[in-house]
């Protein structure tokens, strides 16, 4: 597999500044991110994993502006994508980019299909909304040619087929043609693979990664498999509790791990080419939204490597080696001498 | 030359009491209904004609895509479905044809701890009182001795005392697949059947209940049937491996033997699909082609011919046997 890689210097596709989603519980809002800041450049995989509770969906979908209404709310920061803060526009504004510029894909196929509409019919639709002057029988053949370039036999009959009428992998092959129909500059997809078997896991993935070269199209990954990162992503965020703890190219991370969260992340998996008797566990949970810790690593609680200065000081997210960013007070000193935040 | 070790392993019969679940070619079909009646139009064959054993105290892990037949295999062991053919013996007695008293009888000493821990404890139930029901079942208890003896249970799989007390939704995934670990060891069983129980947990809890249950097999002498999706998870679990496709068992072995020198091109292509979280180790990978055809509708001869990137004229037509190729080592496949 040749990596894409790009150069320091090109400009961000999308640049999130400091990005605050909160969710309203009893009338208060508690922040599900807090404070995140990261780049995607042009053709880049950016791979965003952590567990469940950890915000990784949540931000992904404050990209697309498309959290749950009344409950949800981005409460601060910016979300510039080629420079345009994405954050500000009003729904029309937004319509004319999701889909188009930047799309997305969901973790359950079926659940993201419409049962009563056939497979034709919905991706027509996607393609009619953004190209105006679009004839439907020129909509249908860019379909048929959309699903055989997702590798869907017999794509001429499958057109008029419903969603139910196909496998759980065929299913997420149309999800990725629906994506790609406007050929989109970011592809944001959220556990594309998790519903899957693993021979049909490998099939997407490697789908994945030759549209991404094709088509000149970023993807920001979101997964919970580290083995899927290694396999596909350049660069790579950890998420614990709504905040980046480290941020690294694919290769430094897996090779030197510097968060002690990444490192148990590492370790907790079974690997096939080695024996271990007993896996590593991190006690305890994600602390809940309205119990989060203020002040202080919100991860002390359940880190071996804690000590008495973590509940205290919020560490933050800091350079230790070229492109490799940490937020851990284990590697505060070598950073800067007085570089904590004391709060 | 033989060393003294092969030769043992080569002359190695399995003794009865050795042995403590025998399967012999097992048949679970689905009948499929329509027409006028409701009359039986076909059959989904979820297992058809597999055999295997499981020796005491070892693990046995049984592999596949969804749709392959494995939790049905699990299912049928339980006798939780009827079988459609073939004969389950454990312990030597034939538990297929048991029914009413016999067969609860029998159950007591098979357990399973279920995939997803959130639909597998009844929300209006006590934690105590989950635990307590199998026991009741079978004996009657002093009240007070029995809430020790569960709340021990529940100390056991790492959970405080005081949980005897609180219901399901208290606790988190990790803490709920504790409990059903604890309601499957309440009758002390000697088989247990665990069906995907890691699948639907985050990797830090998953190694949480991975550790707690090979733990748990040291200290109550269980034998494991374990079913996963999971290669790597099975991997670290068993102590034999059997890869399952379309309602057959296509390769058995150890497993050093399976993941070190896999045989039949399916566990060849689905060992080589597990992205491996080191990027520094490239690997060359077997992308299979198509879908698992429907079980409703199997193809002829070999059930992986359809996809298989070595298939013959002849895997078309006949379907090959599971054969010994190596010591311990069976593989169903013309190749060998």
């Amino acid at each position: 597999m040749v990596k894409v890689k790009t150069s320091k210097g090109e400009a961000p596709l999308l640049k999130v500044q400091d990005l605050q989603t909160g969710f309203k519980i009893d009338g208060d809002y508690y922040n599900a991110v807090e404070k995140v800041s990261f780049e995607v450049k042009p053709k880049q995989i950016v791979g965003i994993v952590g567990e469940s509770g950890c915000g990784k969906s949540v931000m992904s979908l404050s990209v697309m502006k498309l959290l749950p209404k009344g409950a949800g709310e981005i409460r601060g920061g910016q979300i510039l994508f080629e420079g345009k803060d994405v954050a500000t526009l009003n729904e029309k504004q937004m319509n004319a980019i999701r889909g188009k510029d930047i799309s997305m894909i969901f973790q359950e196929p079926m659940t993201s299909l419409n049962p009563v509409f056939t497979i034709g019919y919905q991706i027509m639709e996607v393609l009619r909304n953004h190209e105006k002057g679009l004839s439907k029988k020129e909509a249908k053949i860019k379909t048929i040619a959309l699903l055989q370039s997702v590798g869907i036999p017999r794509a001429d009959k499958i057109v008029d087929e419903y969603p139910h009428q196909l496998s759980g992998g065929m299913r997420q092959r149309v999800m990725i043609a629906m994506a790609i129909a406007c050929q989109p500059k970011l592809l944001i997809a959220d556990e594309p693979t998790t519903a899957l078997d693993v021979t049909v896991q490998a099939q997407i993935l490697d789908l994945l990664k030759s549209i991404q070269e094709v088509n000149d199209m970023a993807i920001i990954l979101i997964t919970h498999d580290l083995g899927v990162v290694a396999e596909i992503c350049d660069e790579v965020i950890v998420m614990y509790a709504g905040k980046i703890v480290e941020q690294a190219s694919v290769e430094e991370l897996f090779e030197s791990p510097k968060h002690p969260y990444t490192e148990l992340l590492m370790n907790a998996i079974p690997k096939m080419d080695e024996d271990v008797e007993k896996l590593a566990t991190i006690d305890g949970l994600v602390p809940s939204l309205t119990k989060m810790p203020q002040v202080g690593c919100r991860f002390a609680n359940r880190c071996p490597k804690a000590m008495p200065e973590c509940t205290l000081i919020t560490p933050e997210l800091k350079s230790v080696t070229g492109g490799h960013e940490v937020a851990c007070l284990l590697y505060e000193e070598s950073i800067q001498k007085e570089g904590a935040v004391v709060s | 030359m033989t060393t003294a070790k092969e030769l043992q392993e080569l002359q190695h019969v399995p003794v009865e009491e050795d042995v403590l679940l025998e399967v012999q070619n097992l048949k679970t079909y689905y009948p499929i209904r329509g027409g006028f009646f409701r009359r039986v139009i076909g059959n989904v064959k979820a297992v058809d004609d597999i055999s295997f054993t499981i020796k005491k105290g070892e693990t046995l892990g049984l592999v596949g895509e969804s749709g392959c037949g494995k939790s049905t295999t699990g299912r049928t062991i339980l006798r939780l479905m009827k079988p459609t053919d073939g004969k389950i013996l454990f312990e030597g007695e034939e538990i297929t044809s048991l029914a009413g008293s016999r067969l609860q009888k029998a159950r007591r000493n098979f357990q399973m701890i279920f995939q997803d821990p959130y639909a597998s404890l009844n929300p209006m139930q006590m934690v105590g009182d989950i635990i307590s029901e199998p026991i009741l079942n079978y004996e009657k208890r002093n009240k007070k001795e029995l809430k020790e003896y569960v709340k021990n249970l529940l100390v056991k799989v790492g959970l405080p005392e005081e949980a005897y007390y609180k219901y399901a939704h208290e606790f988190s995934g990790g803490q709920r697949q504790r409990i059903g670990i604890a309601r499957a060891l309440a009758l002390n069983p000697k088989l247990i059947i665990a069906d995907e129980p890691v699948s639907a947990l985050d990797v830090s809890v998953q190694s949480q209940v991975l550790n707690l249950l090979k733990d748990l097999q040291k200290d109550f002498g269980l034998t494991y049937l374990f079913i996963a999706h999971d290669l790597s998870v099975v991997k670290h679990m068993s102590d034999r491996i059997g890869v399952m496709y379309l309602g057959n068992l296509v390769e058995i072995a150890s497993n050093k033997d399976l993941y070190s020198e896999p045989l039949h091109p399916y566990t060849q292509a689905l060992i080589s699909a597990i992205p491996e979280p080191n990027p520094a180790l490239k690997k060359e990978r077997i992308i299979l082609q198509g879908d698992v055809p429907s079980p409703a509708n199997p193809p002829k001869g070999c059930p992986f011919h359809t996809r298989c990137p070595m298939a013959q004229e002849i895997c078309s037509q006949e379907k090959p046997p599971l054969k010994e190729v190596k010591p311990g080592h069976h593989v169903a496949c013309v190749l060998y």
